[in-house]
């Protein structure tokens, strides 16, 4: 009972539940009871992080928690809601559909739609899932065309793994009304299916949206071309038994003119509040006003299926280009849910006290890291070095960051898997039992010295002997090529620069290595580094890149690293390839049974873990997060950064009015 | 060469009520810049900014000579450490000793001021002269172009400018010079306007004198009072603006720094009661800006013939 996996225990305890009210579901329906105690609540937007894409389908350059999961998905339900009371398990009473049902040795799956319905009362039925299919088929077809540029990206799927999701779907149609089937291309872990491919399902409601200009018309046709499918011939680069739809169509017709159509329409930020397109929704709110400087207000969808209804009046969110702004406002009371900045941690008591405010960790089920942009040109052939990547991991001073700029919150990253929830049992024993690369100057030094670096301290660390034998530093590396990199770090939070600014005196001052920083809001960093680059198409604006956060495993809700580390993955914006590691992947999607689940995880983990992909940064909670102490419903913070603003009650003054 | 300046030095701003005539007859080169300095010293306000200024250029110049500091490598292990005796002013949130990073703030924070203002009176005074001695269609050009960018936001302009650059100091210096030459631009073509109908302007021309003779040797010259205060409000100006990017993020990176970056991040503490992060920069920017104010007002006192003749 001991070795029982935890995570596995909530995930299948998760499956259970699901499956108990999906009987429960076929012998009747529940209403719950609307509660109208009204009130707005106003929720505080990351530092420089307002949201700017509003449309699921999302490229890897809006693929943000700011954008679909704080923001979107109040909106735009998943077809299956991860998160449950603070866990890391399928809602099922959150969802759209009911649990997913495997048949034919786990080669097929049946879903089964409730009868819910969009905001302007028509039903979400299967022909909505299967239109989300279509277009998510063609943004993700190696043969569709190039749509979009690198400042204004086309339609793509921050999500999207080279033979994963949907490309691992021989077929799908609709079964009646209320039913898709899709034929997979092999037999797929049932939980790994669900929890990382069958999550990438958003219902979009085809009636409305299934066109190719604003002028319409709107049909049920634009979008059908992509339905067809075929194996991908094996000049599309994808792994064996991929499926492709035969016409994914152009950026002007078919299902991937529709998807450019959408994402052009996302991209106008100015008309999100005025849009038709962007008012037809079937999650618990609707847009009611949109700034272009982020601040949003969404008022309850009166047709919302789902329970709890709203309750609230309306959820505003405020932006902020500071975490120091937002700490005044924070002072000010007018927040409903804000953030404490770590350094003014010591302020707690008085907010509490003067505000009415209670602090609230928000862990989730993330990691913490920065890429390396192995594709670069001139950085690229340098961060590929293994050598390399394990010195500069031991220049990271994680205690460090964690002691001094974190207020000591916070545990040391080794790997890909998160350490929250606390004694996570999908945390390999390497991985939960401490640095693989601890801080080490000596080490960091030897191991340059080693390669065939000429190692000046506080000065230019050149390369003295290029090769590619043992002992030099390594191919693409020419005579006198510099350690000197240029960082990326998203402005406004304080915590981060302090990071940024210790990492790059210890670089210099012990090892040589140059790191010239530069700021740019969070968007704008993103929107760099998740640029599509790969050893095909090779980016040379930017070398290094932190946004401040990492990620949470959403929609990859099973932490098998696909999304983020397998070759050519869309969020795997530094393009780190490597065979073995590929191979580990796959493995955890096909395991038989539990335990070779974990063993399968175990072996990917510790692999990253020694390989260095990223560079690991400490983990800590994703926010402290202040709230108004009578603030109903709001506790537990979702796991994978998600809120649910539908269940909030606004107490005695925890919903301060709005100033304006 | 000196008796151009003696001579059409006076008519620049003799204009009505002077008694002085026109090629500045009445003194030699020397008793004219006697008496510039003796209405300047009689500003006391204009002493206090002088000697704030040479402290100024002394404390960030000399000081780091004299008050050895590591301001390349931080030290963590020492961060936001109240003021004591090993550390006057404290460390900051990475560990640097603030005095040090004051001098240190301060020497790019001056020498961006000073070439920004350099290089924005520089572009001004030829933009505003060729303007203003060429007249019509030439003048109507350029100083709608002038008219046109002024309608653009500075700070906005700015903030555009810093995004789009890498931000250094020579990045900054040439991005505030040529956003703040507007400015003296407007100024120098009003003098130009007046100075180019004045008798030894056409006594130049009426000697086969050309257009580049008559600008550089005879209107420039004679603009060089309303320049020279205009470059010391410039330099007052450049340091408020660097300090303005700095203070919303577009300053210089680290480990280089300056006192409206040092500013911005101390208010990350302000609630902390970290005071030393924030006083000693903030001070700074104040006791300069106010400085160039009070020198700029004396030597447009000094250099202003009717009030010479209080």
């Amino acid at each position: 009972m001991i070795s029982m996996p935890k995570l596995s225990f909530w995930r299948m305890a998760g499956v259970a539940a699901a499956a108990a009210l999906f009987v429960a579901a076929c012998g009747g329906t529940t209403t719950a009871p609307k509660t109208t105690s009204g009130g707005i609540v106003t929720f505080a937007e990351g530092p420089s992080a307002p949201p700017n894409y509003i449309l699921p389908l999302a490229s890897g350059s809006y693929f943000s928690v700011t954008n679909l999961s704080d923001f979107s998905q109040n909106m735009y339900l998943p077809l299956y809601w991860f998160g449950n009371n603070g866990e890391p398990t399928l809602n099922e009473p959150l969802s759209v559909a009911n649990a997913p049902v495997y048949s034919n040795n786990n080669s097929q799956v049946t879903i089964t739609l409730k009868n819910w319905q969009w905001s302007n009362g028509t039903p979400i039925t299967a022909r909505d899932v299967v239109f989300w299919m279509n277009l998510l088929s063609a943004a993700t077809d190696p043969k569709s065309p190039a749509v979009g540029t690198s400042t204004a990206p086309g339609p793509g799927w921050g999500a999207d793994v080279p033979g994963g999701f949907p490309q691992n779907v021989i077929s799908y149609k609709t079964v009646g009304t209320n039913k898709v089937e899709f034929k997979l291309n092999g037999s797929y872990n049932p939980t790994w299916y669900t929890y990382n491919e069958l999550s990438q399902i958003y219902p979009m409601p085809s009636a409305s949206w299934d066109e190719l200009s604003a002028a319409g018309p709107v049909s049920l046709s634009n979008d059908a071309s992509a339905q067809t499918r075929e194996l991908a011939p094996a000049s599309f680069g994808l792994p064996a038994n991929s499926y492709v739809p035969v016409n994914p169509g152009t950026g002007t017709s078919g299902a991937l003119g529709v998807a450019q159509f959408l994402n052009t329409q996302s991209q106008n930020l100015s008309s999100y509040a005025t849009n038709p397109l962007w008012q037809v929704v079937d999650g618990p709110f609707k847009l009611n006003q949109f700034t272009t400087s982020g601040f949003v207000k969404m008022v309850p969808n009166k047709n919302y299926s789902g329970s709890p209804k709203p309750s609230i009046s309306a959820f505003e969110e405020l932006p902020f280009t500071t975490d120091t702004a937002e700490f005044n406002a924070l002072r000010s009371g007018s927040l409903s849910i804000g953030y404490i900045p770590v350094q003014d941690l010591a302020q707690k008591a008085a907010l509490e006290k003067n505000q009415g405010y209670t602090l609230n960790y928000w862990y989730d089920f993330g990691i913490v890291y920065f890429p390396y942009n192995f594709t670069n040109p001139t950085a690229g052939p340098i961060f590929k070095q293994l050598y390399f990547r394990q010195a500069f991991q031991s220049l990271v001073n994680q205690p460090q960051y964690i002691k001094d700029f974190g207020a000591g919150i916070g545990t040391i990253n080794n790997g890909p898997v998160p350490g929250y929830p606390v004694k996570n049992p999908d945390e390999s024993p390497l991985e939960a039992n401490g640095q693989v690369y601890p801080y080490s100057t000596t080490k960091a030094v030897s191991l340059l010295k080693d390669n065939g670096w000429t190692v000046k301290p506080g000065g230019i660390t050149v390369c003295g002997t290029p090769g590619t034998a043992s002992g030099d530093c390594g191919a693409g590396i020419a005579a006198g090529a510099p350690l000197t990199f240029n960082m990326l770090y998203a402005s406004g939070a304080t915590e981060l620069t302090n990071q940024m600014e210790a990492m790059q005196s210890t670089m210099k001052s012990v090892a040589g290595i140059t790191i010239n920083l530069k700021t740019a809001p969070f968007s704008q960093v993103i929107s760099t580094a998740f640029n599509g680059c790969t050893f095909a198409t090779p980016c040379s604006g930017w070398q290094l890149a932190d946004w401040g956060g990492g990620w949470v495993y959403s929609p990859d809700y099973f932490p098998t690293g696909g999304e983020l580390f397998t070759t050519g993955a869309s969020s795997n914006n530094g393009d780190y390839s490597n065979p073995i590691n590929d191979a580990n992947i796959v493995a955890t999607h096909t395991a038989a049974n539990q335990t070779a689940e974990i063993a399968a995880l175990f072996k990917y983990e510790d692999f990253l873990a020694k390989q260095l992909p990223v560079v690991w940064m400490p983990n800590g909670p994703y926010q402290l997060t202040m709230y108004k102490s009578n603030l109903g419903g709001f506790v537990p913070q979702g796991i994978y950064d998600e809120i649910y603003p539908q269940k909030y009650t606004c107490g005695t003054g925890a919903c301060p009015t709005p100033a304006g | 060469m000196i008796e151009d300046v003696r001579t059409e030095l006076m008519p620049v701003a003799g204009g009505v009520g002077t008694a002085m005539p026109e090629g500045g007859e009445g003194y030699s080169s020397g008793s004219v810049w006697r008496l510039i300095l003796a209405v300047f010293l009689e500003n006391r306000l204009a002493i206090v900014g002088l000697g704030l200024i040479v402290f100024m250029v002394l404390f960030c110049f000399v000081g780091p000579l004299v008050y050895h500091t590591q301001q390349v490598f931080n030290n963590p292990n020492i961060a936001n450490l109240p003021p004591s005796a090993h550390h006057p002013l404290g460390t900051d949130p990475v560990g640097y000793d603030m005095l040090g990073r004051l001098m240190l703030g301060g020497q790019s924070s001056l020498e961006i001021g000073f070439a920004a203002a350099l290089i924005a009176v520089g572009i001004g005074v030829i933009w505003g002269a060729t303007a203003g001695l060429a007249g019509g269609v030439v003048d109507a050009v350029m100083m709608r172009i002038v008219d046109a960018l002024l309608a653009i936001p500075f700070l906005f302009a700015l903030i555009l400018l810093g995004a789009i650059f890498t931000t250094s100091i020579p990045e900054l210096i040439i991005v505030i010079g040529l956003v703040a030459w507007l400015v003296p631009a407007r100024l120098v073509r009003g003098e130009t306007l007046s100075l180019r109908v004045r008798e030894y302007v056409q006594a130049v021309r009426v000697m086969g004198g050309g257009s580049g003779r008559v600008l550089l040797r005879h209107i420039i010259p004679n603009t060089v009072g309303t320049i020279v205060v205009n470059a010391t409000f410039q330099v007052a100006d450049a340091i408020i603006f660097v300090a303005t990017l700095s203070f919303l993020g577009i300053g210089v990176p680290p480990p280089a720094t300056n006192w409206g970056g040092e500013l911005s991040n101390g208010l990350s503490y302000f609630y902390d009661g970290y005071w030393w992060l924030i006083y000693p920069a903030g001070i700074a920017i104040v006791l300069t800006v106010v400085a160039f104010n009070f020198v700029g007002d004396a030597m447009r006192d000094a250099l202003e013939v009717r009030l010479q003749q209080r």
